[in-house]
C-alpha cells in the first residue's frame, strides 16, 4: 500500500510537469492540475473495477491521495503567484495591435492556422481589426478587437432598453418550484390564475415555465408523448 | 487554510497507514516464516509430529489475518501462499519428506518476498 502511495504522488507530480512541459494548447479547456486528476481517476478507479484480483484499496488509496494533493496544490496557488505560474503557466499574449507575435506564437507552439481558426470561431476573419489576442492558460484564445471594429452597444446607439433579468424555473417537467415561486413575489394562486390563461388544467401538462424579473413568462406544454 | 490542514492530514495519515501497513505485513511474514523455520529444523531431525504441529501453527498465524491480508495485498499473491500451506500440510502427512523440504523452502522464499515488495524501496518504487 506504501509503494501505491509513493508511486502515485511520484507519477501525479511527475504527470504535471509532462502537462507542463506539453504547453498550453494540448490541456485545452482544463487547467492542468485538473487534466491529469481527470486522466489519472477515470482510469485509476477502473482498474480495480474491473479486476478483481486488485484489492479496492489499490484504487482509493490513489485517488484520494490524487484528490489530496489537488486541494493542497489548488490552495497553495491561491496564495502562491509563484507556484501558480509554475502549474499553470501564465497567459500569453500572441497578437498585439493587428501584429502576430511569431515568436511569442512559437513558445506556445501553436500554428498561425490554429489561431485563425480560434478566431474565426469568435466570429473574427481579420488579424488586423485584433487589437489583442491572449492565449489563456486554459488553452483557450481571448481576442479583444479595436474599440472601432466593436459591436455597438444599445447604451452607444443611446437605445433604453427594459432589463429582464434572470428567468427563474416555476415549473419543470410538471414540477413545481415553491422557493423559485416565492423568490418571484408570487403565489399559487397566481400560479392558478397563469395556467387558467394558457389553458391548462393541471401542473402536470407543464413541460417549462419561468418568470423574469419583470413578470415576463414563458410557458411550454407538455407534449403528449413526453 | 481549513481544506489545506485537512488535505495535508489526510496524506499524512495515508502515508502513515501506509508505514504501519507495510509493518503489519512484514511483521505477520517474519512470523510465519520463523515458525516454517522451526518446523524445517524439526523435520530435519526427524521429529515429524512437532514439524506438523509447527506448520500448522504457522497456518493459523497466517489465516488469523487473512481478511486483512486480502484487502491490502494482491489477491494472486494470498491465495498462492493459502494454496502452498495446504499443499505443506498434505505433503508432511503423507510422509513426503524430501517434497516437504522443497515446498516449506519455497513458501518461506515466497513469503519473504512478500515483505520485501511491501517495503518503501528504491527497487520497489522503480
Amino acid at each position: 500500500m506504501l509503494i501505491a502511495f509513493a508511486r502515485t504522488f511520484v507519477l501525479y507530480l511527475l504527470i504535471i510537469i509532462g502537462i507542463r512541459l506539453m504547453g498550453k494548447k494540448q490541456v485545452g479547456e482544463l487547467e492542468p492540475t485538473e487534466l491529469v486528476l481527470a486522466m489519472l481517476m477515470s482510469d485509476l478507479a477502473a482498474v480495480p473495477m474491473q479486476d478483481f484480483g486488485i484489492p479496492l484499496l489499490f484504487g482509493v488509496v490513489p485517488i484520494v491521495t490524487l484528490l489530496c494533493i489537488t486541494m493542497v496544490l489548488s490552495v497553495l496557488t491561491m496564495r502562491s503567484l509563484r507556484l501558480r505560474l509554475l502549474l499553470s503557466g501564465r497567459p500569453s499574449i500572441i497578437v498585439e495591435r493587428g501584429k502576430l507575435l511569431q515568436k511569442e506564437l512559437g513558445k506556445t507552439r501553436m500554428t498561425p492556422d490554429e489561431l485563425m481558426e480560434e478566431l474565426r470561431l469568435q466570429g473574427i476573419t481579420d488579424l488586423s481589426t485584433v487589437k489583442y489576442a491572449i492565449l489563456e492558460t486554459s488553452g483557450r484564445v481571448s481576442a479583444i478587437l479595436y474599440s472601432n471594429r466593436q459591436p455597438a452597444t444599445p447604451e452607444q446607439l443611446g437605445i433604453q432598453l427594459e432589463e429582464p433579468g434572470l428567468p427563474l424555473t416555476i415549473v419543470d417537467n410538471g414540477q413545481l418550484y415553491p422557493d423559485n415561486l416565492r423568490r418571484r413575489g408570487l403565489n399559487r394562486a397566481w400560479l392558478s390564475e397563469e395556467l387558467k390563461r394558457q389553458g391548462v388544467q393541471n401542473i402536470k401538462e407543464v413541460f417549462l415555465l419561468t418568470v423574469d424579473e419583470t413578470g415576463g413568462v414563458y410557458f411550454s406544454r407538455k407534449d403528449g408523448n413526453a | 487554510m481549513k481544506r489545506l490542514i485537512l488535505s495535508l492530514a489526510l496524506l499524512a495519515a495515508l502515508a502513515g497507514l501506509g508505514a504501519w501497513n507495510t509493518s503489519r505485513i512484514d511483521d505477520s511474514c517474519q512470523r510465519t516464516c520463523a515458525l516454517l523455520r522451526q518446523a524445517q529444523e524439526r523435520g530435519e531431525s526427524d521429529d515429524w509430529t512437532g514439524a506438523e504441529e509447527l506448520i500448522r501453527a504457522a497456518w493459523a498465524e497466517w489465516n488469523e489475518r487473512s481478511t486483512y491480508l486480502y484487502t491490502v495485498l494482491r489477491h494472486d499473491y494470498t491465495d498462492e501462499i493459502y494454496t502452498e500451506f495446504h499443499e505443506l500440510i498434505e505433503l508432511i502427512e503423507w510422509g513426503e519428506n524430501p517434497e516437504y523440504a522443497a515446498a516449506s523452502s519455497r513458501l518461506i522464499a515466497q513469503l519473504e518476498h512478500l515483505s520485501e515488495a511491501e517495503r518503501l524501496t528504491l527497487e520497489n518504487l522503480l
